[in-house]
C-alpha cells in the first residue's frame, strides 16, 4: 500500500479478542496497528504485542476517548497519513477498513463514519437501539445540527489533516459525540459508510449505552 | 440558650478547629481557610445573636435572619460545588496528560520486543 495507514484500537480488558482482531487486520492489508491498553489488568498488552501490534499502555484507566487520543498522537508522530478507529472487542470486521478508507483515498471526504443504520446488516439489541442510540442521534441533531444516522459507532477513518485538527478532550464514552461536534465546528467534510457490527448473543451493550447517555449529559452540563 | 444554638455553636467551633488544623498541615490554601473562617464565624455570631441576623436581614429586605443565613449558605454551597467540579475536571485532564505522556514515551514495538528476547536467549 502506498499510504501509511494507522489503525488505532482502544482496548480495555480484551485479552480474549484482541489477538484475533489484530491478526485479522494484518491479514486484510498493509496497516500499522497501535493498541492502546487502557490500564487493563489482564493480558491485553501481551496478547496484542504478540499478534504484531504496537502497544501503548495507560498505567491507569482513562477511558476510550483518552485512549483514542493517545493512539492518535502516536500515529500522527509516526507518519500516519490516514487513521482508523477500530474496536478491540471483535465486533468490527477487518474488511470494512478498506471500505471506510476508499472515500478518503478518492478525496471525497476527510472523515468516513461507520453507520449501523444505513443498511439492515447489523442486528442491534432493541433496547440499546431505541432507548440509547436513537435518542443519542436525535440529541446530536439538536445540538450540533449534524444529520448523521449513527452517532456512537467506534468505526471511523480520518485523514491526517482532519485528525490533527480535532481536539478530543473528553476522556470517556462521550468522545463519539465530541468527534461529531469537532467535525461540525471545524467544517471537516465527512461521509457515512454502512458497516456491520456483530452483536454476540450475550445481550451486551445496554448498561454501557446508559454510560454513554450519562456521559453525554454530564459533558453538556458541566464542561460546556 | 436554645438547644439549636448550642448545636450550631459546637458545630462552628469544631469546624474552625478543623480549618486551623488543615492550615497547619498545609492541606488547604490561606484564601480557602479565610473564606471558611468567615463563614463559620458568621454562623457562630448568628447563633449567639439571632436578633443581629434579623436586623441585617431586614436591612437588605429579607424578613427573617434565618432565611438570610439559608440564602447565603446556599450561595456558598453552590459556588463551592462548582469550584470542586472545575478542579476535579482539571485534575482529570492533568492525569490523562500524564498517563498519555508516559504511554507514548514507552511504546512496546513488536520487532524490538522479539529482538530483545532473542538477545536474552544468546
Ligand atoms: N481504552 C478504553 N477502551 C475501552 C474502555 N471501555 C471500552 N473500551 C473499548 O471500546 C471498544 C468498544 O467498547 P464496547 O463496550 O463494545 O462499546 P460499544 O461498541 O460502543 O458498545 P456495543 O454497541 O454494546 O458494542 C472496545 O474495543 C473496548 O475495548 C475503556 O475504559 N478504555
Ligand atoms: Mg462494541
Amino acid at each position: 500500500m502506498e499510504h501509511t495507514v494507522w489503525i488505532i484500537i482502544p482496548a480495555y480488558h480484551e485479552a480474549k479478542t484482541i489477538g484475533a482482531v489484530v491478526r485479522s487486520i494484518r491479514r486484510s492489508g498493509e496497516y500499522r496497528i497501535v493498541v492502546v491498553d487502557d490500564g487493563s489488568t489482564d493480558a491485553t498488552s501481551r496478547v496484542a504485542l504478540r499478534a504484531g501490534a504496537h502497544v501503548l499502555v495507560h498505567v491507569v484507566n482513562r477511558g476510550q476517548g483518552a485512549a483514542l487520543a493517545t493512539g492518535t498522537a502516536y500515529a500522527l508522530a509516526h507518519a500516519a497519513e490516514y487513521l482508523v478507529h477500530f474496536d478491540a472487542d471483535g465486533q468490527h470486521a477487518a474488511e470494512t477498513i478498506n471500505v471506510l478508507l476508499e472515500p478518503l483515498f478518492k478525496g471525497k471526504a476527510e472523515v468516513a463514519l461507520g453507520s449501523r443504520f444505513l443498511d439492515n446488516s447489523t442486528n442491534l439489541p432493541p433496547l440499546k437501539k431505541w432507548l440509547i442510540l436513537k435518542p443519542a442521534i436525535l440529541f446530536t441533531r439538536l445540538f450540533s445540527g449534524m444529520k448523521v444516522t449513527d452517532t456512537h459507532n467506534g468505526l471511523r477513518a480520518l485523514t491526517r489533516h482532519a485528525a490533527g485538527r480535532m481536539v478530543l478532550a473528553h476522556d470517556r464514552m462521550a468522545h463519539a459525540s465530541e468527534i461529531l461536534d469537532e467535525i461540525s465546528a471545524k467544517h471537516i467534510s465527512y461521509t457515512e459508510v454502512p458497516v456491520t457490527v456483530t452483536y454476540h448473543t450475550r445481550g451486551q451493550g445496554f448498561l454501557q449505552g446508559c454510560a454513554i447517555i450519562k456521559d453525554l449529559f454530564l459533558h453538556k452540563l458541566f464542561y460546556p | 440558650m436554645l438547644p439549636v444554638q448550642i448545636l450550631l455553636l459546637a458545630f462552628a467551633f469544631f469546624a474552625l478547629l478543623r480549618i486551623g488544623m488543615q492550615l497547619r498541615r498545609k492541606v488547604c490554601t490561606r484564601s480557602d481557610a479565610f473564606v471558611w473562617t468567615v463563614v463559620w464565624l458568621g454562623v457562630a455570631v448568628v447563633s449567639l445573636l439571632p436578633n443581629a441576623a434579623t436586623w441585617v436581614a431586614n436591612s437588605v429586605g429579607v424578613g427573617r435572619g434565618s432565611d438570610l443565613v439559608l440564602y447565603i449558605g446556599a450561595l456558598v454551597l453552590f459556588s463551592a460545588v462548582f469550584r470542586a467540579f472545575a478542579r476535579l475536571h482539571e485534575l482529570e485532564k492533568t492525569l490523562t496528560e500524564l498517563v498519555r505522556k508516559q504511554a507514548i514515551e514507552h511504546p512496546k514495538i513488536p520487532d524490538q520486543e522479539e529482538r530483545s528476547k532473542s538477545k536474552k536467549v544468546l
